[in-house]
């Protein structure tokens, strides 16, 4: 139950925590953006592919997330992965090849499935490190600032943040109450891992009814507890949070861009470094 | 048939960088049948241990020795633990919660029909269950979520009740009810008490400790404090205030008249009746 | 001035069925600065007329009046700017992220300026003793102190009138006692604040200047605690008990003793004693 696919906030202080959530929030997304940029030549390309890499691994030490937690995100991957290179073995038939008996297997396909796992990794990690330093809710209040020019169309912004916000404040309550239903129909004689396909429906059935029937009552129970405390979704509203960005987020987003920019460049010009080592 | 906690300990989440010790070190035996209070502070382990009864939790360390089943940190079969979480049956706090099948019946029949009983043999059980917790025929085909509160929890526990445990364990049962629903599930403890059922009961109500149990453990931050007579356990000061237990209003009443000058038989007073008779006793002796 | 006046209400989940009805020509009035305890079986009532007052279920007849106004959709939300609740599940009213976040909701609901709010946060959070847990999320909080941040929320609107319903069903002991605790403190500092509490348990009810039973929709009894609890076996014969400083003195008077259950623990042992 508690090895949620990312990061948990943990509640450490350090430079990557106190950072704005909104820098951080755009941060990954450039980080994304890099990794999905190709450069001159494969070689450029891997060998960005690892600066990128150990940049994450100092974040994730600064940030005190152990190697064991990535490893672990990217743990259900693997089946995925030897799938995907089955797939490009058989179907990419370009470029030179090597002999297996009769069969050729061609180098490409082995890079494009490296070329694959290695940014799933890499987005995987700039994720974990952005949930592992970020509290969900200032998280929630950076999306809110970014979709803020979407309120002009009429987009109820603020509903939407104030529905993220609250379904992450009962995302461990609920979880806590899947945990306690499990428990209760195991000790009415419901077995969750073995049993016939029939069976096991219904132990689903005996979790999800009393899980939504719960929901269900949460949900009245808040709604209520919001209109009475003068909560309206269309109302005026002040703000307790306000965020406010610090020397150290403006610094920082001049590193991000220059590094951003520099990548960019890069990649548009063609430039291969190792074209002039050769 | 014995009880046994084997110098049990658990720890949850051991292997990830927080793990909690919830329980430290429980070693207790308790003879069939019984009526055991469990009594601590919310945090002090109630919950975590009993659900070592039924191995929803698996000790750490230690062992559970339950009729013929012992658990322990070893894997055991689905099939043992099926029969064990027959043999003692949990009932989790705010039971109400876990109704989910279409009619009244049905859903006290389900713990049953999970243990491999035909249709008719479940059902007959279900109805008996239902009888025993005081629901009235015309319920049965109810659906559960049209009934009143108080009624739920009473079908919840006749679901229990229906898979005929030799053990039943209950997590706060009377939370939330008004004074008589409260008493007459009580009651219904009581009697399959004296009908050979073993009743492990977890509960806030000091008063109840005192009036039904014989005998009851005390918990504190994951250790178990000591197993103790109700009739005893309330006048030993020291140990309550490190349990952090307030005594029932009842034996503050006996200490106050103590206090006075008279001589109560301690162990004749387990409620007000008793108190009641006490007195009576004790004035026509004076008389 | 009244500060409720509930005339000849009506109410019921479905309007179809005559039997079914919840509420049953229920009136009652109280003064402002009066305790009043609502006592009785479970589904009386009693928290269908909680929700009823402050317009989360509109009755089918009768009338609400609060501090003189009647309660109707045009008077709605001023009203509600009057009167708070707190309910029974702590962490089905917790809305915030952290305790500093719950109690900041409700004031930007009201449009409070943002530079006020830090400190009518802390003032309150104090108020309640909250005032070391500002930061800490609600899975990390007992039942208790859930409800003590509820009521901080409650407060820090400065209401007139203010409905506890079963606020304390879902807490243990010690949270029972916090909870009730901070009821006494506020009921003395806050003098002309109207409380109104549902409960089960009566040792709470005696807390209260008066008692009013609920039965069936209607109101069973009315008076002050010991008035109410007077009337042991019609309580009795609703399912109620009495509180344990009234029934021991009770029992003992069934059992012949000149003792009444309206006399303090030392009269009633002093007459035993002689």
């Amino acid at each position: 139950m508690k090895a949620l696919p990312i990061g948990r906030y943990t509640n450490y202080d350090t430079f990557l925590n106190r950072l704005d959530a909104r820098f951080k929030l755009l941060a990954m997304i450039l980080f994304m953006v890099v990794v999905f940029i190709h450069f001159g030549s494969r070689a450029m390309d891997f060998t960005f592919y690892g600066l990128l890499m150990v940049m994450v691994l100092v974040f994730m030490r600064i940030a005190h997330i152990r190697i064991r937690q990535l490893l672990r995100a990217i743990k259900p991957m693997w089946f995925m992965m030897i799938f995907l290179l089955i797939i490009n073995v058989l179907v990419v038939q370009t470029g030179e090849a090597f002999y297996i008996g009769d069969f050729p297997i061609h180098y490409d396909a082995l890079f494009n499935t490296l070329y694959t796992f290695v940014r799933l990794i890499l987005m995987l990690a700039f994720s974990l490190i952005l949930t592992a330093t970020t509290k969900p809710m200032d998280l929630t209040y950076a999306l809110e600032w970014y979709l803020h020019p979407l309120t002009f169309i009429k987009v109820p912004v603020h509903i939407i943040a104030m529905v993220i916000s609250l379904a992450l404040r009962f995302i461990p309550t609920l979880l806590e109450e899947a945990d306690r239903f499990m428990k209760a129909q195991a000790s009415r004689g419901v077995d969750f891992e073995n049993g016939k396909l029939r069976e096991k429906v219904r132990a689903i059935i005996s979790l999800i009814i009393p899980l939504f029937v719960s929901a269900i009552q949460r949900s009245t129970d808040l709604a209520d507890a919001m209109e009475v405390r003068g909560y309206d979704p269309n109302g005026k509203r002040t703000r307790y949070r306000i965020m406010h960005f610090a020397k150290r987020d403006v610094l920082s987003l001049f590193f991000l861009l220059a590094f951003f920019g520099g990548m960019l460049a890069l990649s548009i010009c063609g430039i291969d470094f190792y074209a002039f080592i050769l | 048939m014995p009880l046994m906690f084997d110098h049990v300990y658990y720890t949850y989440d051991a292997s990830s960088p927080l793990p909690s010790k919830a329980i430290e070190d429980i070693h207790f035996t308790l003879n069939e049948p019984f009526f055991c209070g469990i009594i601590g502070q919310t945090g002090s382990g109630k919950s975590t241990l009993v659900q070592q009864i039924n191995a929803l939790l698996r000790p750490t360390q230690g062992k559970v020795i339950v009729g013929e089943f012992v658990v322990d940190s070893s894997k055991k079969k689905m099939k043992e633990i099926k029969s064990l979480r027959k043999y003692a049956g949990l009932v989790f706090q705010f039971a109400e919660y876990q109704l989910f099948e279409e009619t009244v019946l049905k859903d006290v029949s389900f713990g049953p029909k999970n243990f491999k009983e035909n249709e008719e043999v479940a059902v007959e059980k279900a109805k008996k269950a239902l009888k025993k917790v005081g629901i009235p025929e015309e319920y049965f085909s109810k659906s559960p979520f049209e009934l009143s509160g108080g009624e739920k929890r009473r079908v919840a526990i006749a679901g229990l009740l229906a898979m005929e445990p030799q053990i039943l364990i209950l997590d706060e049962p009377t939370a939330g009810l008004d004074p008589k629903g409260a008493q007459e599930i009580l009651a219904l403890f009581y009697d399959l008490y004296q009908n050979g059922t073993s009743i492990l009961l977890i509960t806030h109500d000091m008063n109840v400790v005192l009036k039904y149990c014989t005998s009851v453990m005390v918990l504190h931050q994951g250790k178990l404090l000591g197993m103790y007579s109700p009739l005893d356990v309330f006048y030993q000061k020291e140990l309550l205030s490190e349990a952090e237990i307030d005594a029932p209003d009842l034996i503050c009443l006996v200490e106050q008249m103590e206090k006075k000058g008279f001589s109560l038989n301690r162990q004749n007073i387990r409620d007000i009746e008793s108190f009641v008779a006490e007195i009576k006793k004790m004035k026509g002796e004076v008389k | 001035m009244k500060a409720i006046d509930v005339q000849h209400l009506w109410f019921s989940y479905h309007q179809e069925e005559e039997e079914k009805m919840i509420l049953q020509d229920l009136s009652f009035s109280c003064e402002q600065g009066e305790s009043i305890a609502f006592i009785g079986p479970n589904g009386s009532g009693k928290s269908t007329l909680m929700k009823l007052l402050v317009a989360l279920l509109e009755a089918d007849k009768g009338k609400i009046f609060l501090l003189d106004k009647e309660l109707k959709e045009d008077t709605v939300d001023f009203l509600r700017q009057h009167i708070g609740i707190v309910f029974q599940n702590p962490d089905n009213q917790f809305i915030g992220a952290t305790v500093r976040d719950d109690i900041a909701f409700g004031l930007e609901n009201r449009c409070i300026p943002h530079e006020e709010m830090e400190d009518i946060i802390l003032k309150y959070a104090k108020e309640v003793g909250m005032e070391t847990f500002l930061d800490k999320e609600p899975a990390s909080l007992s039942g208790g102190q859930k409800q003590r941040v509820a009521i901080a929320g409650v407060l820090s609107m400065h209401p007139k009138i203010l409905l506890m319903d079963e606020a304390t069903a879902m807490l243990d002991p010690k949270g029972r006692k916090e909870i009730m605790a901070l009821t006494k403190k506020m009921r003395s500092e806050n003098k002309d604040m109207t409380i109104l509490t549902v409960t089960h348990h009566m040792e709470e009810a005696l807390l209260s200047d008066r008692i009013i039973v609920i039965y069936q929709g209607k109101v069973y009894m009315e008076g002050t605690p010991d008035e109410v609890f007077s009337h042991a076996e019609e309580l009795k014969a609703i399912g109620l008990d009495l509180p344990f400083e009234k029934k021991w003195k009770e029992e003992l008077k069934k059992a012949g003793f000149p003792i009444e259950n309206t006399m303090t623990d030392e009269e009633a042992i002093e007459i035993l004693c002689h």
